[in-house]
This record gives C-alpha cells, sequence and structure tokens, in this order.
C-alpha cells in the first residue's frame, strides 16, 4: 500500500468516528418529547397531588362538619319553636273482653291521654283525661269524659319540687306508679286500689316533693294538703266509706298526707304514707280518717331464671272514727253504728323469660296475684273478699301487651265468683 | 359426712331451699336492662353516658318497660324525664344523667365534634 492510500484511509476512519461520534452525542442532546417527565418534574407533580388529595379531604370533613352544624342548627330551631315539642302527648289505651259469673260478658275500651307541657325553665304542667264509653239507665250510649290529672309543677332546686292542682296522691304507689293497663302485668287494679277501694286516687291541693341521694341509695318524700275524701253519710248502701271524689270539699277541714321512700338499692323501693283528715259533712259531727299505707316494689333481671323477676306488694289500712249513721230525707234507714275499721292489700309476682333465645316465649309474662280487702261486716256493703289471680300475657312491643288473666274471688257475705278477662294495654 | 350445725342445730331444709332460692334469685342476678330492649345502634350512646343507661334501665325499669330512645326526640325526652322526676321521685342528678343518654341517643341531637 503506497502512503497516500494509507493515509486516504485513514481520513476515511476518522471522519467515520468522528461523524459517528457527532451523531451519537447529537442523540444524547436531542429536545425530549412533551410527554416524557424528569424524576424532579414527576416528584414534585406527585406532592402536588398528595396536597391536593389531603386538601380535598380536609375539605370533605369540613362539610361534614358543618353539614353536622347544620341538622344540629335545623334541629334546635325546630325545638325552640312555640308550640312544639315543647308538648308531650302519652298516656294509655286499652280494649277489654271480661266474662264473670253473674253478668253478662262484654267488651269495653277507654283512654286516657296524658298531655305533657313543659312551660319554662322547672315549670311542667301535667293534664290527664280517662275517656270511656258505657250505657246510662235508660240504656242510651253515653261517653264519660274525666279529668283525672291537671296540676302545675315548679322545679324549685335539686331537692325541692313545688306543685298545685289536680295530682295523683301518694297513699301507696299503686295509682302513682303501676295503674296504667300497659304497666300492671294484670288486668286490673288490686282490690285496695280499685273502684270500691279504700286508697285514693287523685286530690285537689297542694304539694311539695324531692328526692335526696346518699350514695347509692336515695330516699325521697312527697307531702301534701288537699280537699280530702267525703265521708258518705246518707246513703243505706254505702255509708261508711270514704268519697275520694271530693272535688268540692264538704268541709273547712283539709286533709293532710305524704309518704316516706327509701332506694336501698336501684331495684328496691319501699315506702309508707299516711294521710289525715276531717271527713264528715257539716252538722254530721267530728270525724277523722286516717289512712296508711305501705309498699315494697322490687324489679329486676335475674340470670339463673333467664328473664326478669317483678315483686310488688302493699298494705292499706283505713281508720274512721266511730260514728252513728242515721236516716236522711232522701235514703232513710235506720241508725248504724259501727267501728269503721277496713283493710286490704296485695302480693303480686311476676315473671318474664326475655332472656331465652326463642322470640315467642321471651314475650310472655306469667304473673300472679293475692289481694284483699276487709269492711266491717255490719257496716253497709261489709265483707271479707280474698281474689286469687293468675295471669298470663303477651308482649308485642314494650308497651303494648295482650293480657289474660282469670279471677277467683271469695267473699264472706256476697257469693263467690270469678272472672275470665283478655285485655290489650297500650303505653301512648 | 360432718353435718353443718348452726347454734349446735341442723339447720332445717326448709329454710337452706328457701336461702337457696333467694341467693338464686336476688344474688346471680344479671344487668338490669329492662327487657333487654337496647340494641346495638345505641351501643355509642351506652359507652358514653353508661351511667346514664345504667340509672335509666334502673329507675325507670324498676316500674315498667324501656321505651326506645328513638321514640321521642331529645326534646320530648327533657318532657317525659323532668314529669318523671316528680311523679317517680327521681333524684335531680338521676334525672340529669338519664338526659345525658337520651342527649346522646335520641334524634334531633347530631354528635358535633369538639373543634
Amino acid at each position: 500500500m503506497k502512503a497516500s492510500q494509507a493515509g486516504i484511509i485513514l481520513c476515511a476512519a476518522t471522519i467515520a468516528v468522528f461523524g459517528i461520534s457527532t451523531v451519537v452525542a447529537r442523540d444524547h442532546t436531542a429536545p425530549k418529547p412533551a410527554d416524557t417527565l424528569t424524576h424532579q418534574e414527576n416528584d414534585s407533580l406527585q406532592k402536588q397531588v398528595n396536597e391536593e388529595k389531603s386538601a380535598q379531604t380536609e375539605t370533605f370533613e369540613s362539610l361534614d362538619f358543618l353539614n353536622k352544624r347544620i341538622d344540629e342548627a335545623q334541629t334546635r330551631v325546630r325545638q325552640d319553636k312555640a308550640g312544639e315539642n315543647r308538648v308531650l302527648i302519652a298516656g294509655d289505651a286499652s280494649f277489654a273482653y271480661t266474662v264473670s259469673k253473674g253478668s253478662p260478658s262484654s267488651m269495653s275500651a277507654g283512654v286516657a291521654p296524658l298531655v305533657l307541657w313543659r312551660l319554662g325553665s322547672g315549670l311542667l304542667f301535667e293534664g290527664a283525661f280517662d275517656i270511656g264509653v258505657s250505657n246510662d239507665q235508660s240504656g242510651s250510649g253515653v261517653t264519660g269524659f274525666d279529668l283525672t290529672l291537671a296540676n302545675l309543677t315548679y322545679l324549685l332546686n335539686d331537692y325541692v319540687t313545688l306543685g298545685a292542682g289536680l295530682f295523683v296522691v301518694p297513699l301507696g304507689v299503686h295509682h302513682n306508679h303501676f295503674d296504667p293497663p300497659w304497666i300492671s302485668p294484670l288486668t286490673d287494679d288490686p282490690l285496695p286500689f280499685g273502684d270500691n277501694g279504700i286508697a285514693p286516687g287523685s286530690g285537689i291541693g297542694l304539694f311539695a316533693s324531692g328526692a335526696v341521694p346518699l350514695g347509692k341509695a336515695a330516699f325521697n318524700y312527697f307531702v301534701y294538703i288537699t280537699n280530702g275524701p267525703r265521708l258518705v253519710t246518707d246513703d243505706s248502701t254505702a255509708a261508711g266509706t270514704l268519697n275520694f271524689n271530693n272535688f268540692d270539699d264538704n268541709n273547712d277541714g283539709k286533709t293532710f298526707g305524704g309518704r316516706l321512700g327509701a332506694r336501698p338499692l336501684p331495684e328496691l323501693e319501699i315506702g309508707y304514707s299516711l294521710q289525715y283528715g276531717l271527713v264528715a259533712p257539716p252538722g254530721f259531727g267530728h270525724v277523722g280518717a286516717l289512712l296508711q299505707g305501705a309498699d315494697m316494689e322490687y324489679r329486676r333481671d335475674v340470670t339463673v331464671l333467664r328473664g326478669q323477676a317483678d315483686f310488688r306488694s302493699e298494705l292499706v289500712f283505713s281508720n274512721v272514727d266511730r260514728a252513728t249513721y242515721g236516716p236522711s230525707a232522701s235514703t232513710p234507714f235506720a241508725p248504724l253504728t259501727f267501728n269503721n275499721n277496713r283493710g286490704g292489700g296485695y302480693v303480686q309476682a311476676a315473671y318474664r323469660p326475655w332472656m331465652v333465645n326463642d322470640a315467642f316465649v321471651r314475650n310472655l309474662q306469667m304473673s300472679f296475684r293475692y289481694d284483699w280487702l276487709y269492711a266491717p261486716l255490719e257496716a253497709p256493703g261489709g265483707d271479707r273478699e280474698n281474689r286469687w289471680s293468675i295471669g298470663l300475657n303477651y308482649w308485642l312491643r314494650p308497651t303494648i301487651v295482650v293480657k289474660s288473666s282469670y279471677e277467683f274471688d271469695h267473699a264472706t257475705v256476697n257469693p263467690n265468683s270469678y272472672a275470665v278477662v283478655f285485655l290489650v294495654g297500650i303505653g301512648l | 359426712m360432718t353435718a353443718i350445725k348452726i347454734n349446735g342445730k341442723k339447720p332445717r331444709r326448709g329454710l337452706s331451699l328457701l336461702v337457696v332460692i333467694f341467693a338464686g334469685l336476688f344474688g346471680c342476678g344479671g344487668t338490669h336492662v329492662g327487657g333487654g330492649l337496647l340494641d346495638k345502634g345505641h351501643a355509642g350512646a351506652m359507652e358514653k353516658t353508661r351511667s346514664g343507661v345504667e340509672i335509666w334501665t334502673q329507675q325507670c325499669g324498676r316500674c315498667h318497660n324501656l321505651r326506645s330512645p328513638d321514640e321521642f326526640s331529645y326534646a320530648q325526652w327533657e318532657v317525659a324525664v323532668n314529669h318523671m322526676r316528680v311523679r317517680a321521685t327521681l333524684t335531680a342528678a338521676d334525672t340529669r344523667e338519664i338526659l345525658d343518654f337520651f342527649k346522646a341517643a335520641a334524634p334531633g341531637i347530631a354528635a358535633v365534634p369538639k373543634q
């Protein structure tokens, strides 16, 4: 090879190498495509996305918070609107079918609305009515409408509540606590608290009540002054009994009473109550009536029985001064004089196996009651009455119960009797 | 076998049976929940106001079955519970605890987070 040929080849090789290098170098420094990011840009963007996500989450939380605040504000506005929610209509209703010895079987119904009105801080109004239908002496249908409660109470402080009006008189606790048909496990009132009983239901007057905690125990009191009952003096079939519907007082003597209660355990309450007042009409003489009551209530779940046990018992005594009930122009009868001491009470137990798995069984409730009412045999209508009752109930809801009971009544003067009662009790 | 004696006398079988029955009834009781009305939906409210729930079940459940907290709004519960404070002579402290529970459990009051 000649030197000139070698030089040409070397030059060509050099040019080729530099050319390739230039191309390679041009490839490295070529502008990047628009859809390609650097690592730094990618990190930056990722950071921005995370920040925006975080901001979005905070926004959602804020919106959620605001929505809740709006809901709450709307609720408060609704609650503060006059005439709404400050009034609560509760009460009870019942429908019954009764089969009893010596009387035609009959169905009955009634409703007892309870109107509660919160008038302001610590100021409450309570009103209640008994509405029922029956037949009058001519056989025409009539609707009975009785005002049973109408009182105003003021929560003075933690320990004193003051009240006035027509209120439940706490002689014993049946009328105060267990009267409604969805609360009492049996189909009617115990004898001392029934229509011909010896315990008052409600009275017109003034009262003060309160409760004082002492550790886990608590003590409560209720004192009152009312018109008091009216002694029946001129009815040959009822002379010596007390009429508790004495809404227009028949004398100037008022009746004083009260109840002291203790709750040594949360499930247990015991109490003692009494009232005393003059009960005779003007011109009849000085006749006082002392009523006393003792009560015990115990109700709790018992695991070993897989249910709830409920025990209640009350005693009531009525001592009216000895008096002579003479004839009157409207109801002439021979003068009667007798010691007017009466007594009554009841012992009641109920059990509901609500802890068992079977849905039907756990809504059943069995109940038993023994009650009695003694009145002097020499008094008009006097008798010694003892009654045994058994009941079987089914709870459709916590405030709706279908009840059935069988009652056997043994009396000294009146003939023995029995009754089968079916009743639906509803808490409104 | 050694017989158990009290004051030198063997206890009567009837008395022993009575003691066993009463121990079973009153000593082995479970939590009083008044007819098992509470459901899981109120669990949160129960946790917040444990003492309010207990007082509610004990004081109200001593006389009647418990209504569901959903049955009334809180404003209505305020009326009802203050009424029962008078009717059943509840203590003021118990009344407040019960109302605190209803504030957490009854509809109408949203649980607002603290800022």
